[in-house]
């Protein structure tokens, strides 16, 4: 149905906007979104490789699927360590704003 | 279809990372079970749980020797492989994980934080390290780098109350899982280079050349990032800066050993065939500049301690790019970066102990102030300290010097006279800003009230353990070197 090729672009189009929300993005939600969204795309490749590296009956015909599922499942350890690194900040200093969080430089 | 069995192998290989989880779990269960709900819990040592993490870590170290022999198996359908040179990391880290659960009772007590999880995380954390010393497809890699990285992130921010803590926790999360994003891109480059494999071995030759370099350089920039190598180390001064300085000095040793680890058996697999050697070495010279010099100026002494480890980060890249160079992959000169990390392992989490024995009401003592007069306060916590900057400095007679001897020879016998001259000016630099505290330490009237924290017997045994590494690597480093070349001489994938 879609091309190979056509996959990678549209994966390549979510990480670059994945990288734009972490980069540009100053509330901590939509950063948590824009890091969930890489991975994501990262998934959306792994899935399109392994669709057209598959060989039909070979040992290991879905290992890119089968990566798939456990970057779905780091993703989700993740997203819970972030909510709460956010909740911690919310709750001390009732900001999810990053540029709150500056006060160590040098 | 292949039968799944869990060989006899297989299990030996997976004992010590088990035993590390196990100990982990269990440290978290017994303080649910055995804490007692009175206000000043936090401030009472514990010595249940340190002396269960102890008997843990002693036990993982010796489930390390189970196994037999100097050939590499691989297991697990290729998942991981039991080598000697992935039983050498995984030893390394769980001397650290042992000295740093030794010293946890004394300092969290002491600072009035002792909670079981500070246990309980830095196991979990550690048998994540182990699996990615061991690790050789990237499914196991990745899974293990994230297991790892999810304990670093909450012991960062372990301390709640303070600000600092809280928020270089959250730096180093969005960063780590930023880095992370590139990490898994590569690999998926990678996966789609090699027409279908998630096997290091396979990734020697035939790779698609456009999409296996930019996989390996992906993959790169996401291990220098954990390295804290420049221009991927912004997140290093502040996540120190925040976190307990025992979580520090922990993480300084066990996430470098881990992931070099890990880029290690990686580079070796995908060869020069990417033309990775000149970026590898260039990063390396960045990396080892830069730290040294942004070092010079730092007051607080975990701050200026990230600044060495990204500069200590450096002296382990050269090795790396000295592995590739000229495409013919030579891994004899790794044995430099193995035993840099036994000795990095002594002499780095000898001064972050050592400063955990201080402490500054419910402060860390992390200043350059208030470490004056030290050497007359607590002469033996000063000469502790004293020594571990010695060694870091790389002044001869401790392991530091023997390490870095080791990493500027092959660099000079491999070619590459440059990068050992600009190895060893930078080290010279880092004289100035290693020796700055042993001059306040001795040489300034106490100006602040200092306190030692109380329960410090773990505290000095692991100070004690550090002190006496650092002077037998540097006096008679023989046969750790044996065991490292050994340990690379067989290296597999």
């Amino acid at each position: 149905m879609f091309s190979l090729t056509a996959c990678l672009y549209l994966s390549a189009f979510l990480f670059s906007v994945g990288i734009y929300g972490v980069l540009a993005r100053r509330n901590i939600l939509v950063i948590l979104m824009s890091l969930e969204l890489m991975l994501n795309a990262v998934n959306l490749a792994l899935v399109a490789f392994g669709r057209a590296h598959a060989v039909a009956g070979a040992a290991g015909e879905h290992r890119g699927q089968v990566f798939a599922i456990m970057v779905l499942a780091v993703a989700a350890a993740e997203a819970a360590i972030g909510l709460s690194l956010l909740l911690l900040i919310w709750r001390k200093w009732r900001t999810i704003d990053v540029r709150d969080l500056c006060r160590m430089n040098g | 279809m292949e039968e799944l069995v869990f060989s006899r192998a297989e299990f030996e290989a997976v004992l010590p990372s088990a035993i590390l989880f196990a100990t982990g779990l269990l440290l978290l269960l017994m303080d649910t079970c055995f804490g007692d709900r009175d206000p000043n819990e936090d401030s009472s040592p514990k010595t249940h749980l340190v002396l269960t993490g102890v008997a843990g870590a002693l036990l993982a170290f010796a489930a390390l020797s189970v196994s037999a022999g100097d050939t590499s198996v691989r297991l697990f359908a290729g998942a991981m492989t039991d080598d000697l040179f992935g039983r050498f990391a995984a030893g390394i880290i769980i001397l650290a994980t042992l000295l740093t659960s030794l010293a946890a009772g004394g300092y969290l007590s002491g600072i009035g934080k002792h909670r079981g999880e500070f246990h309980a995380l830095i196991f979990l954390g550690a048998g994540a390290m182990v699996l990615l010393a061991q690790a050789t497809n990237l499914i196991s890699i990745f899974v293990a780098v994230e297991t790892l990285s999810l304990a670093l992130y909450v012991l960062a921010g372990y301390v709640r109350a303070w600000r600092e803590s809280a928020e270089g926790a959250f730096k180093y999360f969005i960063m780590g899982a930023f880095s992370s994003g590139f990490l898994l891109l590569g690999m998926a480059f990678l996966y789609g280079a090699s027409g279908g494999s998630i096997q290091l071995a396979d990734f020697g030759d035939g790779l698609d050349p456009v999409l296996g370099s930019v996989g390996t350089l992906l993959v790169i920039i996401g291990f220098a990032f954990k390295v804290g190598a420049v221009p991927f180390h912004s997140w290093v001064p502040d996540v120190y800066q925040g976190s307990p300085v025992l979580a520090a000095g922990w993480m300084a040793v066990a996430v470098k050993v881990a992931s070099f680890a890990a880029l290690l058996r990686l580079v070796m697999a995908t060869g020069d065939s990417a033309n990775m050697a000149g970026l590898i070495m260039a990063i390396a010279v960045i990396t080892m500049a830069l730290g040294n010099l942004a070092a010079l100026n730092q007051t607080n002494l975990k701050r200026m301690l990230a600044y060495s480890g990204i500069a200590h980060s450096g002296y382990l890249m050269i090795p790396v790019g000295l592995a590739l160079h000229e495409g013919s992959v030579n891994p004899k000169v790794l044995a430099g970066s193995l035993f840099y990390l036994a000795a990095y392992l002594v002499t780095t989490l000898g001064v972050f102990v050592a400063l955990s024995s201080l402490k500054h009401g419910d402060r860390d003592c992390d200043t350059l102030d208030a470490i004056k007069g030290l050497g007359r306060r607590h002469p033996l916590i000063a000469l502790a300290i004293t020594l571990s900057m010695v060694s870091l400095a790389g002044i001869p007679l401790t392991g530091g010097f023997m390490g870095k001897y080791f990493i500027f020879r092959d660099a000079v016998l491999g070619g590459y006279w440059q990068l050992a001259v600009i190895g060893i000016v930078t080290s010279m630099v880092s004289i100035y800003y290693y020796l700055r505290p042993v001059v306040a330490m001795y040489f300034h009237e106490p100006s602040e009230k200092i306190e030692k924290v109380e329960a410090a017997w773990g505290l000095h045994l692991a100070l004690g353990i550090t002190s006496f590494g650092i002077l037998y690597l540097g006096v008679m480093p023989e046969r750790l070197v044996a065991l490292s070349l050994r340990s690379v001489e067989r290296l597999g994938m």
